[in-house]
């Protein structure tokens, strides 16, 4: 386990956006998480890194409880968890130089410096080493969220937590991108929590796939047994919103979107969060909500009608 | 034909420079049927938005300008119309929605005034509008019209706000909806629902929709056919199966082939198209995709290729045909 998350949650004044989420990250694993806005998704992201405090729970980073550790031990464990942003437009100074960009994180950490190392990053992301002079409005959306990566590289992480990373980029440039994070991952044996509101690229990345819907973890599984079998309904009702690129499969989906919006986090339903807009709700999802449970081996989810469902099939 | 709706030959939208034109559309040419859905695909900087807005009469001149070229629709030359004719005509008989509905709804404005105010200038009288109003915002999924029609663009939520402004765009109508890329901002539940809803409305007022979006899921699930535009050209233009199933320019089969497949269990690298989108006003001689396209020959530097028939209702802009691709 390179990174754990214990019962974390964060409310911001009334806005509960994390409820209470326990997530385990094994080395060189990527697990797709996904969901709608006020999900948590990304509140979940900016606590991995540590860019704000948990009102509730813990991080642990190889063993390590990093939410009791401060100053110069805290800066060097987090210096091994790094996030990509989803525009890196704004994630780059526009004044300074990609190579500028990229010593500055090295001078932060101490790291060795110098042209050599810049050059071995822009390498390492597949730019050439000329590219160190220039400068964020010259690069290409694609070349900069390559940008963003070698200066998350710079810090020599272990985890990176990717939040949307192709979602801001052109239709053709987004396949570069994700055959980069491959290579990346499989290179230097990263561990990656890819966030991501596009099902097709966490399917294509993703080991295991976690489904949040309103601060809470849904359903939690093998990439392939979540998307094929999903046991939540919401994780059903999430793929078959998502328009696939083949005329043919469109044409034979039953037109039948769910209903509503997701409710304010600040003011969440009863029971199961779900229940206003599950097409399979009964009277006991609207007053108890239902635990996250492993209902199939290592394939786990939150749903009172799933439990029941799959307990049947289990003992016919 | 009679059957044809709107028809675009040689549109040409440049920027104003001191003494010329820079052109970032060009020769731009199609039809759309009465009740087609057409989808028009692109990334960044490919002109589908220019395009749609000049059909519109809502290009922001300056800086862009039409340089050249013809918007004919319901049989009458748009670009030649008085600002005073277009206004008729516009909402009426043409109607657009965007992706930020704050672009076209007043945010001081209660919404149910907003949709009569589009009524009332078009000469429908005052309690009319009135009525008709409640009537289009439960028609769109609106619960409580009444109310709703009482409260303010900020009150609702982005897919509300969609609601709002499709049933100011259809409370006249119009024969012809232009859509650009309303969902893509949009939780994907709440996208399902708006695409089935303005597919149930163009079913039910038989409007034809021009649907302009970068994504070819939507575009598989919502019109019967693609333009496809590139670096300010129309590439190709075929019924979407048709163009799914036999691309005939390298660049939409460079597209589709990028995509992750949804059935594919190996997950193998994608396919990479290299490099990025040109800058359009600064795209290279010739095919603008030439310097992209591994298919690419002598001659794509030299001379653009025109749209030529393909059969089957498919029109590409290649030199190169696919049985001469390498691949």
């Amino acid at each position: 386990m390179i990174l754990e998350a214990r019962d974390l949650a964060k409310d911001y004044g009334p806005v509960r956006a994390l409820r209470g989420v326990s997530l385990a990250l094994e080395r060189g694993e990527t697990l797709g998480i996904v969901g709608e806005s006020g999900c948590g998704k990304s509140t979940l992201a900016r606590l991995l890194v540590r860019l704000e405090e948990p009102t509730r729970g813990r991080i642990e980073f190889d063993g390590v409880d990093l939410t009791a550790l401060h100053g110069r031990r805290l800066r060097e464990r987090r210096r091994r968890i790094q996030m990509v942003f989803q525009d890196p437009y704004a994630s780059l100074d526009p004044r300074q130089t990609v190579g500028g960009a990229i010593a500055e994180v090295l001078r932060v950490h101490d790291l060795a410096r110098g042209a050599g190392r810049v050059a071995e990053l822009l390498g390492m992301v597949g730019l050439a080493a000329g590219h160190a002079d220039r400068y964020p409005h010259e690069l290409s959306g694609g070349q900069r969220q390559r940008v963003s990566v070698a200066r998350s590289l710079a810090a020599e992480p272990v985890v990176l937590i990717l939040d949307e990373p192709v979602s801001a980029l052109d239709v053709s440039v987004r396949a570069e991108v994700m055959n980069l994070l491959v290579r990346l991952r499989d290179e230097l044996g990263l561990s990656y929590v890819f966030i991501s509101h596009d099902l097709s690229m966490v399917r294509h990345l993703s080991d295991r796939i976690a489904v949040m819907y309103l601060g809470r973890v849904v359903e939690l599984g093998p990439w392939d047994a979540v998307l094929d079998v999903p046991l939540h309904p919401y994780t059903g009702a999430l793929r078959d919103a998502m328009p696939v690129p083949d005329p043919e499969l469109e044409a034979g989906r039953v037109d039948a979107p769910i209903r509503g919006e997701v409710p304010n986090p600040a003011a969440p339903p009863s029971g199961c969060p779900f229940h206003p807009r599950c097409p399979l709700a009964e009277e006991i999802c609207r007053e108890i909500r239902p635990e996250l449970l492993e209902l199939l081996p290592a394939h786990a989810a939150a749903c009172h009608v799933a439990a029941r469902e799959v307990s049947a099939v289990r003992s016919a | 034909m009679t059957d044809t709706l709107l028809s675009v030959r040689g549109l040409t939208i440049g920027v104003q420079r001191r003494r010329s034109l820079q052109p970032i559309v060009r020769d731009v040419s199609f039809d759309v049927r009465k009740r087609e859905a057409v989808g028009i695909v692109g990334e960044s900087g490919s002109g589908k938005t220019l395009t749609m807005l000049s059909v519109m009469g809502l290009l922001p001149t300056p800086p862009l300008r039409v340089g050249g070229g013809e918007i004919r629709f319901a049989d009458r030359d748009l670009t030649q119309m008085r600002e005073r004719d277009l206004r008729r005509v516009r909402g009426a008989e043409l109607s657009m929605i965007y992706q930020d509905p704050m672009t076209s709804l007043n945010p001081l404005m209660r919404v149910g005034e907003q949709i009569e105010e589009v009524m009332t200038a078009h000469g429908v009288p005052k309690d009319d509008a009135r009525v008709r109003t409640r009537e289009a915002l439960a028609h769109v999924g609106i619960p409580d019209p009444d109310r709703t029609a009482r409260a303010f663009p900020h009150q609702f939520s982005g897919g509300m706000r969609q609601r709002v402004m499709i049933a100011a765009a259809l409370v006249l109508d119009p024969q012809l909806l232009i859509a650009d890329e309303p969902t893509t901002a949009l939780d994907v539940t709440i996208q399902q629902q708006i695409l089935a809803l303005v597919r149930s409305l163009q079913r039910e007022h038989g409007m034809a929709i021009v649907w302009i979006t970068h994504d070819l899921g939507v575009v598989a699930r919502l019109v019967e056919r693609v333009i496809v535009m590139y670096a300010g050209r129309v590439v190709e233009d075929a019924p979407t199966r048709r163009l799914f199933r036999r691309p005939e320019h390298p660049y939409t089969a460079g597209l589709l082939a990028s995509l992750p497949d949804p059935s594919d269990r190996s997950r193998g690298p994608l396919a990479q198209i290299p490099g990025t989108p040109p800058d359009p006003t600064d795209v290279p001689t010739g095919c603008p995709f030439r310097t992209r396209c591994r298919q690419a020959v002598e001659r794509c530097a030299l001379e653009m290729p025109p749209l030529t028939d393909r059969g089957k209702g498919a029109r590409a802009a290649c030199w190169v045909p696919p049985e001469e691709w390498v691949s």
